[in-house]
């Protein structure tokens, strides 16, 4: 079963076209991903999967249910976490935890204690969100993404202002999160992040999906040894078409 | 889930800083009005003074008498060194020295002299107070001596042949006793500190709600919340309550200065007629509610198309400029009075409802009160849910509501 079913997918922001019929699936279970340069239409179909925009045209709809019609209870379903995001920074970490485990139907003792495993901030829970780095908000944000234990999740960006070990130990989380039936739609720019993580990948380019396919797959169609080189002859050949 | 998001607005809302500056506020009026209290007891109290009479007539002591009447006399004789020290040493403010022909002069039919030796202590507002209370103690033992030298019964009714009494009408409601200048000296307060107070409370509700809405969306909080299995409806209310709530406890607390501030201007003499009933009171309350909500419900649009904090404060202009127009309309004139476009846009600004409600209840315009409830509450509906509209669009992310492409594009 796919979880999430995009169709022919355009959104329309002031004049421009900002998506031109963009169709994937993400199947139960693996981690998709997004890749394409900036302004490409990557945080406009996140956040239309996410229900916060509307399609303009085609279908969107994520566990079969339509993204416009039956967006309150795919939200029960769904944890987003926003390019750059925040938490309120005048609670604690752990304050924020129970203030969205609050939301949901299953026990917040429990959510928050896994909450506080996954974030790995160990003592620092307890301090104001004010007083986090940029990575700590962030593992913060995918604590609470995962506490809730999500049929999907939706990641714009997730590991960008990570230090190395961090972006690691993230990526190591989210791997292992698959397992337990999370299925996972990123959007990213590191290339490395994206092989090792990602079971399928689409390039989006200027509002159209232009390449997708596993990463072995990909590298092989285009004789290449990274996805990067993938990355660079695809917006080479889409840009010149 | 109300209550969780309730509970989370009222603790963005409740920073320290707003916290202290407004109790720092508080006591400000409390303190002023404290010392008003003061300089008003001071100017009740019998003046002290001292009595030097050179001359020792029958007329000279009718002065001395009906001065000691209304003060305090620390010393009647005839050496005037003594005397002054007498009073300095009492704190007192005059020695009144009668010359020795005093008694001879008015009898001889001309006008004679009394010398006033004024203690000043200093020079600020309340040091002279005493002083201005002296002259009037004056003036009554002037009276007294004309009275005296008249002779006979008429004597007080020739000095004094008319009394007017003052009855009112305003519109309909007739004052008795009080003249037109008097009951403006006592509604003047409130006419400048209710609309003040009103115009206040909206304010810092209204910006409040809007930095909260900035902020959120400053920090994306506002589009992770937005996909959170929460109704749009529970997020608009609990933003709503939460700055209405706090906005209503801060003014609270600014009363109880205002309050402690007023008393001594108000506690002279209420007049009775201009007085409301409880029933008036709760709807006076009621309108207060729904103009706070009203405004609230206007910054709730404004804080969506504002995207980062530094601007937010901006977005409160209009709601207080509003604010300002029916509070300086109200001010210079009542309600009734006002031309009739005047009267549209009065009434067309919600604030001005609770300024004038007082007033409109006292003239038994209670229809009138009525009416702006209702629109108020027409108001505020229609703008939440236009709220909860924008919240449910692309809008509240991306700015832009239905620019003229988008339009054209759905029809095509
Ligand atoms: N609020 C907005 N108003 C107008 N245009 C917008 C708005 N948000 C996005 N766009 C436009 O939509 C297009 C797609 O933007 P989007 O944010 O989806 O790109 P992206 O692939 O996420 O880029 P990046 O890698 O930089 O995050 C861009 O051309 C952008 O200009
Ligand atoms: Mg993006």
């Amino acid at each position: 079963m796919s979880v999430v079913r995009v169709e022919d997918l355009r959104k329309v922001i002031g004049k421009r076209e900002v998506l031109k019929g963009i169709s994937f699936e993400v199947r139960e279970g693996e981690i998709f991903g997004l890749i394409g340069p900036n302004g490409a239409g990557k945080t406009t179909t996140l956040r239309i999967v996410a229900t916060l925009l509307k399609p303009s045209g085609g279908r969107v709809e994520v566990l079969g249910m339509d993204v416009e019609r039956e967006a309150d209870r795919i939200r029960k379903f769904i944890s987003y976490i926003p390019e750059e995001a925040g938490a309120y920074r005048n609670m604690s970490g752990i304050e924020y935890l129970r203030f969205v485990a609050g939301f949901y139907e299953e026990d917040v003792g429990e959510m928050v204690k896994r909450a506080v495993e996954i974030s790995g901030l160990g003592d620092r829970i307890k301090d104001k969100v004010a007083t986090y780095s940029k990575g700590m908000v962030r593992k913060l944000l995918l604590a609470r993404a995962l506490m809730v234990q999500p049929k999907l999740a939706i990641l714009d960006e997730p590991t960008s202002g990570l230090d190395v070990l961090s972006a690691r130990e993230v990526r190591k989380m989210l791997k292992e999160s698959t397992k337990n039936g999370l299925t996972i739609l990123l959007s990213s720019h590191n290339m490395l992040e994206v092989e090792f993580l990602c079971d399928r990948i689409a390039l989006i380019y200027d509002g159209r999906i232009v390449e997708e396919g596993t990463p072995t797959d990909l590298k092989e169609r285009y004789g290449a040894t990274n996805i990067e080189e993938v990355f660079e002859e695809v917006v080479k050949c889409s840009g010149s078409s | 889930m109300f209550w969780k998001l309730l509970k989370k607005e009222v603790r963005e809302l409740i920073n320290v800083g707003v916290v202290v500056s407004i109790i720092v506020l508080s006591i400000v009026y409390g303190s002023l009005g404290k010392a008003f209290e003061g300089t008003m007891k001071e100017a009740t109290k019998r003046p002290v003074v001292g009595i030097v009479n050179l001359d020792g007539g029958n007329l000279s002591w009718l002065l001395v008498d009906a001065v000691s009447g209304v003060s305090e006399v620390v010393y009647v004789g005839d050496n005037v060194e003594k005397a002054v020290e007498a009073v300095k040493e009492r704190n007192g403010s005059a020695v009144l020295v009668v010359p020795e022909d005093f008694s001879t002069k008015l009898r001889g039919g001309t006008k004679a002299t009394v010398e006033v030796k004024w203690i000043m202590k200093g020079t600020g507002l309340g040091d002279t107070i005493s002083t201005a209370v002296l002259s009037s103690v004056i003036e009554g033992a002037k009276k007294s001596l004309s009275a005296q030298l008249l002779g006979g019964e008429n004597a007080w009714t020739i000095l004094e042949p008319i009394e007017i009494r003052h009855s009112t009408y305003i519109r309909d409601l007739l004052v008795e006793g009080r003249s037109p200048s008097e009951i403006q000296a006592m509604t003047s307060m409130q006419n400048v500190m209710v609309p003040l107070l009103i115009q206040m409370v909206i304010v810092m509700t209204g910006s409040s709600l809007i930095t909260s809405l900035a902020m959120e969306k400053e920090n994306k909080t506002l589009e992770t919340l937005l996909t959170m299995p929460v109704r749009r409806e529970t997020i608009v209310a609990s933003k709503l309550v939460a700055s209405a709530v706090t906005g209503v406890v801060f003014a609270g607390i600014y009363m109880v200065g205002f309050y402690t501030y007023l008393k001594p201007f108000y506690k002279s003499s209420p007049i009775p007629v201009l007085q409301l009933s409880f029933g008036d009171y709760v709807l006076v309350g009621l309108s207060l509610f729904l103009s706070i909500l009203s405004g609230l419900s206007l910054c709730m649009l404004l804080g969506l198309t504002s995207s980062d904090t530094k601007s937010a404060g901006l977005f409160t202009l209009p709601v207080s400029l509003l604010g300002l127009i029916s509070m300086f309309i109200n001010m210079f004139k009542d309600f009734p009075n006002l031309s009739l476009p005047l009267k549209v846009l009065v009434f067309a600004i919600p604030f001005s409802h609770p300024m004038m409600a007082q007033k409109l209840l006292l003239y038994g315009e209670k229809a009138l009160v009525v009416y702006g409830l209702i629109y108020m509450a027409a108001f505020s509906i229609t703008l939440m849910a236009f709220s909860v509209k924008l919240f449910n669009s692309d809008y509240v992310l991306l700015g832009r509501p239905f620019t003229i492409g988008k339009l054209i594009d759905k029809r095509s």
